[in-house]
């Protein structure tokens, strides 16, 4: 196998390949660290690779498999990550100015799992500064930009995460999504991405930005990509008491469900306000991509979904203001403006403002459900209305206009974290520019599983996720 | 005689944020707003209280703020 042909396996293949010794980690990590460098000045998707560290890496995985130890279903696998994940003793910029020299004190339970899962970190990806952007762009380490189209965002925050895995420049990835940081990059690079039920992997060891919205996932070339990573880190942590004990089921083993009988609901409420009439057309298409596997379309009728999400903005610019107090007191000018004005904004949620909205979220998710769930499994929906602008029209500072803009982008997808519940975002479709777009499916708490089948069979069905940006 | 009801407190002046009362609060907690900043800030957060504000009105008065979002399959389905 060639470096082009390793490159475009999926992580699950490679990890089977690896394990059957048609190809050493190291050939793999080879070929992905020469595709890294090749890609890199064009994408800027990385802030740093460690190249000398993961071959060696890969040497010993390689012969540990020699000797028959198999470390996990990452076995020798090359993955990078959002630079958020803190690793002991290294520096883990969050896409910031402030933190770029700050070595971190633990090592994330996410990376320890994938570590003990045999994957290889070689390096580290762009994001959003401190998380905090759903574009793609970075004052500190340079704007990132789409493998489909580099005029174009990624998406963000975990705008390196989606642009390498989508530039076979990575295997797989770990972002993270607080109002659609893990869905809108997989959604403009043609990626899947989860963002699990809150609370199903711990947080320990991650940059925080909004404690009660903030979940961790990986973006990946296909949905059994999605749940293998999501298998290996999820469940409880004593570290992170906020992280469930929920049992983690086998995602993997789960996903050659048939849709038969499996209810889908749609809806033409909110979700669809204002929708582009090529996205629109192709998230129809995507519905009856379902119905034709054998899934039951049902209507749901929605409650009120406008002030949920305008309560959302503010919980998370107020706990991210919380978290950012002191840097803003000593540091203000060490941040972006676009992130400094957002985070100013949550300075001034009044504490009683905060906790209203805090109290509108449980009867929301009890309302939510009732109406999706009671009649349906799954709520398929757009993940964004728009067709994927370019990096200078998103470029808009830190004015009202900024507000408008970055609300308008997450306005689909933020409401997923005000409930808590999973969303996979699912590649469906490309528009006449040649740009991939999405929908959401959206379950019931800790129901990953059922979203995964879903997703894994439309992609067996459909093969959007083998179109590669690779000229 | 019946005594005179006492008049009903005087109506707070301030309806809605501007940059006077964010650079107050703000001032509170250390941080300094230039005057169009804080405008700014007043102009969203004025948007998104407004937004929100038929939700809050509808809020019973015993709920608990849900920081920790837990609602069992059962009761989901």
């Amino acid at each position: 196998m060639n470096a082009n042909e390793i490159v475009g396996l999926s992580a699950a293949e490679l990890a089977r390949a690896i394990r059957a010794r048609k190809v050493s980690s190291t050939a793999a990590m080879e070929a992905v660290l020469a595709h890294a460098a090749h890609v890199q000045p064009t994408l800027n998707c990385f802030i740093r690779i460690d190249g000398e560290e993961a071959l060696a890496a890969a040497r010993v995985a390689d012969a540990e498999l020699a000797r028959g130890l198999v470390r996990g279903p990452l076995h020798g696998v090359p993955m990078a990550h959002k630079d958020m994940y803190y690793r002991e003793g290294v520096a883990s910029s969050c896409g910031s100015k402030i933190t770029r020299d700050w070595p971190a004190p633990s090592t994330s339970t996410a990376l320890k799992r994938l570590d003990a899962a045999g994957a290889i970190q070689f390096g580290v990806l762009n994001m959003a500064e401190f998380a905090f952007g759903p574009t793609g762009h970075n004052y500190h380490y340079g704007h990132c930009h789409n493998p489909w189209n580099p005029d174009c965002i990624t998406g963000g925050s975990s705008s390196g995460s989606g642009a390498a895995v989508a530039a076979r420049a990575a295997f797989a990835a770990l972002g993270s999504d607080t109002g659609g940081s893990i869905r809108a990059p997989a959604t403009f690079c043609g990626l899947a991405g989860i963002k699990p039920t809150w609370g199903r992997v711990s947080r320990h060891g991650a940059m925080p930005l909004s404690f009660s919205m903030d979940t961790i996932g990986p973006l990946t070339r296909t949905v059994e990509d999605c749940a293998l990573v999501l298998g290996v880190i999820a469940g409880a942590d004593p570290k992170d008491p906020t992280a469930s004990a929920t049992p983690v089921p086998d995602y993997a083993a789960r996903l050659a469900r048939p849709l038969k009988g499996l209810r889908i609901a749609t809806t033409k409420q909110y979700f669809h306000d204002a929708m582009d009439p090529e996205i629109q057309s192709l998230v129809d298409a995507s519905l009856e991509g379902y119905a034709r596997l054998g899934a039951k379309i049902v209507d749901v009728d929605l409650p009120d979904i406008e002030p949920w999400a305008n309560a959302a903005v503010m919980i998370i610019a107020a706990e991210a203001a919380a978290a950012h107090a002191n840097w803003l007191r000593t540091r203000p000018g060490d941040y972006s403006e676009q992130v400094r004005a957002r985070l100013e904004l949550g300075l001034a949620v009044p504490a009683t403002t905060y906790i209203e909205c805090l109290r509108l979220r449980g009867a929301a998710l009890h309302a939510f459900s009732a109406a999706v769930f009671a009649k349906a499994d799954i709520l398929h929906v757009p993940t964004v209305s728009f067709q994927t602008p370019t990096i200078a029209e998103t470029d808009v500072g830190g004015g009202d206009t900024m507000m408008k803009v970055m609300n308008t982008i997450t306005r689909l997808t933020r409401v997923g974290n005000f409930f808590g519940l999973p969303c996979l975002s699912v590649p469906a479709g490309f528009t006449r520019s040649g740009m991939p777009t999405a929908v959401q499916l959206i379950g019931r708490q800790f129901d990953e599983a059922t979203l995964f089948a879903a997703g894994h069979a439309y992609q067996l069905a459909t093969g959007w996720h083998l179109r590669s940006p690779l000229k | 005689m019946t005594p005179k009801p006492a008049a009903p407190p005087a109506e707070s002046q301030l309806k809605e944020h501007n940059a006077q009362s964010v650079t107050a609060l703000v001032g509170l907690v250390g941080v300094a707003l230039e005057p169009e900043r804080a405008a700014s800030v007043a102009r969203t957060l004025n948007a998104q209280v407004r937004a929100a504000s038929p939700a809050f009105a509808a809020l019973p008065f015993e709920t608990e703020p849900a920081t920790y979002l837990r609602v069992s399959a059962e009761e989901s389905s």
